[in-house]
């Protein structure tokens, strides 16, 4: 499974790649929204883990524009973020994030999210496959 | 100060699984970042409150993931930049640089002892 870490902090980018890949995920890393959308074009990614702010834009600006078009709209984003609060996170998750996590995500908790989300995904298209 | 009282090793040692390794790479990346952050929160070369603020939102996150005490105070300079008087906001940044720079050197007398 390909999860795309989207964070301009090579600290966090760092913490989270090493929590993924050690829970099995193969991850890409982009440290700004360029990055991150053309990644997305260039893979075959799974899911998103984004921070939300970001040099060029910002990571709402990768959700919207994932949420734009066919190929891309159902992949799994979770936002992981130091922006804290309950307005926060309500704001993100009608944006189209699948998921929120404050900083320092808990690696273990936010690899289950993915993992979970992912399979949701897998399960919704083959269920649509079975129905054409 | 011990280290005890610097970094709260528990916490490191939950948010990195222990693993050495990876301690010593966030250890090396914070020591790289951490100078461009510590000039963004001094007041007196800050561009603006809003500057500071980032500054101190930036450097929580690594210090939360480091297990730094200083965390909060982090925290409270990201919160409170804008309204804290001139005198008590460079109080706290000095304060938190100073705590701060305590962090990788305590870090780096765990890996000594074999820990996280």
């Amino acid at each position: 499974m390909n999860v795309l870490i989207a964070d301009d902090d090579p600290f966090m980018i760092r913490l989270l790649s090493s929590g993924l890949r050690r829970n099995g995920f193969e991850t890409y890393l982009a440290y700004d929204v360029l990055q991150a959308t053309q990644m997305i074009q260039r893979h075959q990614i799974d899911a998103v883990v984004l921070d939300i702010s970001m040099p060029g834009g910002s990571g709402a600006e990768v959700i919207r524009r994932l949420r734009m078009f066919k190929q891309t709209v159902n992949i799994p984003i979770v936002v992981v973020s130091g922006t804290v609060g309950d307005d926060a996170r309500k704001k993100l998750l009608d944006m189209g994030a699948d998921d929120f996590f404050p900083k320092p995500a808990d690696i273990e908790q936010l690899a289950a999210s993915v993992r979970r989300l992912i399979r949701l995904r897998a399960d919704a298209v083959e269920a649509e496959t079975r129905e054409l | 100060m011990n280290i005890e009282e610097i970094i709260d090793v528990e916490q490191l040692r939950s948010n990195t699984d222990g693993d050495a390794a990876l301690v010593s790479d966030l250890v090396a990346i914070f020591e790289q970042e951490f100078p461009k952050l510590e000039a963004e929160l001094l007041p007196e070369k800050a561009q603006s409150r809003l500057t500071i603020s980032r500054a101190a939102h930036k450097l929580r996150g690594s210090l939360l993931a480091l297990g730094a005490r200083c965390t909060s105070l982090a925290e409270q300079i990201e919160l409170h930049a804008k309204q804290w008087d001139e005198h008590h906001m460079a109080d706290r940044c000095h304060e938190l640089i100073s705590q701060a720079r305590l962090v990788t050197p305590a870090i780096h007398a765990l890996l000594q002892r074999g820990e996280p």
